[in-house]
């Protein structure tokens, strides 16, 4: 029976196994897992008999908070898209901790100086935190067209510019800061982002909001033009501008959206109604880069730089970074996690390479043990 | 006049691990890997340099002398890190960049853990006192024994020596110029008999020793003999690189590109202690700002006819012409 043109279940099967992404996610999973072991053995240096519950509580901990995972995924998803987006332009975009900075700023203003009614005030403020990421995507994007200035050193330095200019800012204005407390006040209710009125926990609707984007952005970068253009120029800057592109126009433009994400993050951070004291709706300027920002490189990159990916991968983060806050009931730091992370995404650097290692590996044994069933089939044969 | 003094004294030991680190990054970039990890290698020297001075302070040794043990210690650690980098960079031909902010990541977190753990605190505080009030015999010197022999570390002339051993390492020896032929063309180092490989796990091991070694030094001469995960090397690691682009990957480019920068940084934190810069009651955060607004004005301008090594980044391929 001719059945090669009707593809079976089997072969549909291997043809998303042999997908790029498909070997791109076994990559992640790899990394990933290489990086809970990396942790587990921390752990079980640090306090060997309570290192089984406590690693078990890190991977299962976020399941009984699942409302926060989804709070705290928010504002790493929004920055995860920032780092993704523009790395499919072969940009590394280290700085959406300045983005986000600046994000944070510009919503917690609108938020504080303008007064405005209830259902328009969170709109406007979430609006007003998109452009500050926009502008602060705009200086490096302008530096690396116009200047050819390398976009991760200027990133770097506007992540430490934004954060002591915004610093700065809030301690000068009597309206929003309060000396005593070393922070802002509470923002006025109307710029609270709306509750999605599920019962304990603190997740808004930014968390929809976030996830429409990411969806926005696939459909940008895999149906448009310009998203043709910036993934061509992200494989091959020369021939890109070859075939025409206009490659300054595009980085610019792949900056500028890249940071409107990271200041929606950070307006999503900051405008969140929460019941975790100290997390959101106020500021503090102790002169430390949001750590956020960084994350966002990590979410990226085990989300393989595709937005759908991307939310995928900042659910898992939060996850284990819940996971982690309750491990400190077994009387590890939550720290850890961040050890974790790193560790992610060293390896994550080269997964893919170790990834093709691991399947050639077993091709090779696949076929070895072919090789030998047949020459065992043929012995017997001739026997 | 007294303040230009105390502008120099203090300019020096801020400029000494500034240029320290951007010699690494130079040795790392000139082979051929793009070394943004720097800002961890620092923070991982900085932590066992002040490891081995918090064990050792009890034994009441000459302070110079466990400086100087504790910057070997930190030296091998840094160069111990930075493998991890050349082998994921070298071996593995993984994203340097990636590599290196994974590395950057690391760091103060482990350190955060580690002193969590067993300090109960977020860094390491030692109590030894590498400070010298004067260089005897040196600084009665008229104005030069004021400018650079008083109220220093020893830090400032170790690191002009390594500074000198790198210059010459880098121009005069058959490794160095195989080292900067592996960052401007492989293959074509590779066709006369050059590792490239084995030069490149070079280049990165020389910026882990001189990054451990800067990372150490930060610690002595800017925090005081302390480290902490929450503040670390406060982007030490990043103004470094930006000094080496801007010193154009060259020695003695990198010293005056270093010196400019920890001047501006003294300046800034000093500005309480000069008159007229007080006077203008700026909010001291905008001087805080000032050395990166400078780095980025500084780079827009010689950024354009840049001369960066041209394999820098590329993995090396043998199987590629």
């Amino acid at each position: 029976m001719d059945n090669n043109k009707i593809p079976s279940s089997k072969t549909k099967l291997k043809s998303l196994v042999n997908s790029k992404g498909f070997s791109a996610f076994t990559a992640a999973l790899l990394a990933i897992f290489l990086g809970l072991i990396f942790g587990f053995i921390v752990m079980l240096a640090a306090s060997p008999s309570n290192s089984v519950a406590g690693f078990g509580t890190v991977l299962t901990g976020g399941l009984k908070r699942i409302g926060d995972v989804f709070y705290f995924a928010t504002p790493i998803l929004m920055t995860g898209l920032a780092v993704g987006f523009a790395f499919k332009m072969g940009l590394f975009n280290i700085g959406a901790s300045g983005q986000y900075t600046m994000g944070m700023f510009f919503a917690i203003y609108a938020g504080f100086m303008w007064k405005l009614p209830p259902g328009i005030h969170w709109i406007v403020c979430v609006i007003a935190g998109m452009t500050g990421g926009m502008l602060w995507g705009f200086i490096p994007g302008i530096f690396k067209a116009l200047l050819n200035v390398n976009e991760v050193i200027t990133s770097i330095m506007f992540n430490y510019i934004g954060m002591y200019l915004v610093d700065m800012l809030i301690q000068r204005n009597a309206t929003m800061y309060i000396s005593s407390k070393t922070r802002t006040q509470y923002l006025p209710a109307s710029a609270q982002l709306p509750g999605l009125g599920i019962p304990h926990s603190s997740v808004n609707i930014s968390f929809i909001i976030a996830i429409c984007i990411a969806a926005i952005l696939f459909i940008v970068l895999n149906k448009t033009t310009f998203g043709y253009e910036l993934k061509a120029t992200g494989y091959n800057k020369y021939a890109a501008t070859y075939a025409g592109m206009n490659g300054k126009r595009n980085i610019i433009l792949t900056m500028v959206i890249a940071g409107a994400m990271a200041g929606l993050g950070g307006a999503f951070n900051i405008l969140a109604p929460s019941t975790i004291s100290g997390s959101s709706m106020t500021y503090e300027p102790i002169n430390v880069i949001a750590a956020n920002g960084f994350n966002g490189i990590a979410v990226a990159l085990l989300g393989n730089n595709s937005p759908i990916g991307i939310i995928f991968s900042a659910l898992f983060i939060s996850h284990i970074q819940r996971g982690g806050t309750l491990a400190s009931l077994f009387g590890y730091k939550p720290e850890i996690i961040d050890v974790v992370i790193a560790v992610i995404i060293y390896f994550s650097a080269f997964a893919m390479l170790m990834n093709q290692g691991v399947v050639k590996f077993l091709k090779k044994r696949r076929n070895r043990n072919a090789e030998v069933n047949k020459i065992k089939q043929n012995l017997k044969g001739e026997a | 006049m007294d303040t230009l003094f105390y502008l120099v004294q203090n300019t020096l030991p801020v400029a000494i691990p500034l240029l320290l680190v951007a010699l690494g990054g130079m040795f790392s970039e000139r082979s051929g890997i793009i070394n943004i990890a720097l800002e961890g290698i620092m923070m991982f020297g900085a932590l066992f340099g002040c490891l081995f001075v918090y064990f050792i302070q009890r034994y009441s040794m000459n302070a110079q002398i466990v400086l100087l043990l504790a910057m070997l210690i930190a030296a091998a650690s840094g160069l111990v890190y930075s493998l991890l980098l050349s082998f994921a960079a070298v071996n593995m031909k993984a994203d340097q960049t990636i590599t290196g902010t994974a590395l950057n990541m690391l760091v103060p977190a482990a350190m955060l853990l580690f002193a969590k753990m067993y300090f109960n605190s977020d860094g390491i505080t030692t109590d030894m006192d590498f400070y010298i009030k004067g260089v005897p015999g040196l600084q009665d010197i008229p104005l030069i024994g004021k400018l650079f022999f008083q109220n220093t570390y020893i830090t400032v002339y170790i690191g002009i020596l390594l500074l000198i051993i790198s210059t010459v390492i880098f121009y005069k020896t058959r490794f160095g110029l195989r080292l900067r032929a592996c960052g401007e063309h492989p293959q074509a180092a590779d066709s006369v008999g050059i590792n490239v490989y084995l030069m490149r796990y070079a280049g990165v091991s020389l910026s882990g020793i001189l990054g451990g070694i800067g990372g150490f030094f930060y610690a002595v001469g800017v925090t005081d003999g302390n480290t902490n995960g929450h503040t670390g090397v406060a982007g030490f690691g990043f103004l470094a690189i930006a000094v080496m682009i801007f010193g154009q990957w060259k020695p003695v480019k990198i010293l005056f590109a270093a010196l400019f920068f920890a001047f501006l940084r003294t300046l800034a934190y000093s500005v309480s202690l000069i008159p007229f810069l007080d006077s203008l009651s700026i909010n001291e955060t905008f001087y805080k700002m000032l050395p990166y607004v400078a780095t980025m004005v500084v780079l827009a301008f010689t950024s354009r006819k840049s001369r960066a090594p041209k394999a820098e980044g590329i993995p090396y391929d043998k199987g590629q012409r």
